[in-house]
């Protein structure tokens, strides 16, 4: 292999600069004596140079902008589909029989809980009627209790 | 992965330059730049479960990639894109005016964004990684899914291929 094939090999390392320091020096000598290599390093070397101040552009902060809103949107849809779907879940299948015998006991609860109807103020007309006719009955019958013989004799007796 | 919004926006926040860098340099449009970087980080925000926290920037860059190869097919639908066949560089040997012409007044920088343009895949990612935003090979490897030694080898052939055209320009204007 000639020196210009050695060095033309190496110029990629050079100019990234991982090349060992003992073969630099052996490229950079193979530059000064081969003017063929010499100028395909400088042009080497100037095409680098000039796409690294091809500057890396930044993003327009519209863009950022926009990417960021559109995700936000699509975050909240999800957000109210999950949450649809959990009550779907909820009404459709595992919680339902949950959710009846919930309803059963608290309709238990709240029906001891709940007060009766008032019991109504008696009207007091009503009242004494309601004890006069008590009475009358309890006259009636103690009065026919009187009445009947204490022994009664059978019929054919003289 | 980002599980929230926030966790999101800090990843885009992290790496949106890195990203439409590459899609400008890519595409030379910035128009185009704008919707491939929006595409990148939507898709990654609709895939966040399967890409790894530590590959988010190779997933992005490959992601992006694909976005702009989509984009110049669209643009010139006909036009081999991977040419490795023919190495992907052929189309350098004509960037206009050549050193026949007069071409003293063509900037040397104009010409090598031309060569760029017209630089097949995978050399073009390759050089915008590596040349422009200093990334390390093992990223541009894990980036483009080639190995690494593959890589250096595309790097080395596309370099020599630029050298190999704009080298004669570069004479001209010496002489």
């Amino acid at each position: 292999m000639s020196e210009h094939d050695w060095a033309e090999g190496r110029l990629d390392d050079y100019l990234d600069g991982v090349l060992p320091a003992s073969e630099a020096e052996r490229f950079v000598r193979a530059l000064q004596a081969d003017p063929v290599l010499d100028q395909e390093f400088r042009t080497a070397d100037r095409i680098q140079r000039s796409l690294r101040s091809f500057s890396p552009a930044s993003c327009p902060p519209e863009i950022t902008r926009a990417i960021l809103s559109t995700v936000r949107a699509e975050a909240r849809r999800s957000r109210q589909q999950r949450l649809a779907a959990w009550l779907t879940a909820l009404w459709q299948e595992a919680w339902r029989p949950a959710l009846a015998a919930a309803t059963l006991v608290a309709i238990v609860v709240l029906s001891s809980v709940w007060p009766g109807p008032a019991s109504r103020p008696i009207d007091p007309q009503v009242a004494q009627a309601t004890a006069e006719v008590k009475w009358t009955l309890a006259y009636l019958s103690e009065m026919g209790r009187n009445l009947l013989p204490e022994n009664p004799e059978p019929q054919n007796r003289r | 992965m980002p599980r929230t919004v926030t966790q999101f926006e800090r990843l885009v926040h992290r790496h949106q330059d890195r990203v439409y860098s590459y899609a400008r340099c890519y595409l030379s449009s910035e128009a185009d730049a704008q919707d491939v970087t929006q595409e990148v980080f939507l898709r990654l925000w609709h895939h966040v479960d399967g890409v790894e926290e530590d590959r988010v920037l190779h997933w992005l860059l490959r992601v992006a990639r694909n976005a702009c190869i989509d984009v110049l097919r669209s643009r010139r639908s006909g036009r081999a894109l991977f040419v490795l066949e023919s190495d992907g560089l052929d189309d350098l040997l004509d960037l206009g005016p050549g050193p026949d012409t007069d071409c003293e007044h063509i900037d040397f920088q104009d010409l090598l964004r031309r060569a760029l343009e017209r630089m097949g895949e995978p050399y073009r990612s390759i050089l915008i990684l590596r040349e422009i935003q200093d990334l390390k090979y093992e990223d541009i490897s894990e980036a483009l899914d080639l190995p690494l030694n593959t890589v250096k080898v595309y790097l080395h052939r596309a370099r020599k291929a630029l050298r190999d055209r704009l080298g004669v320009t570069e004479y001209r204007e010496n002489a």
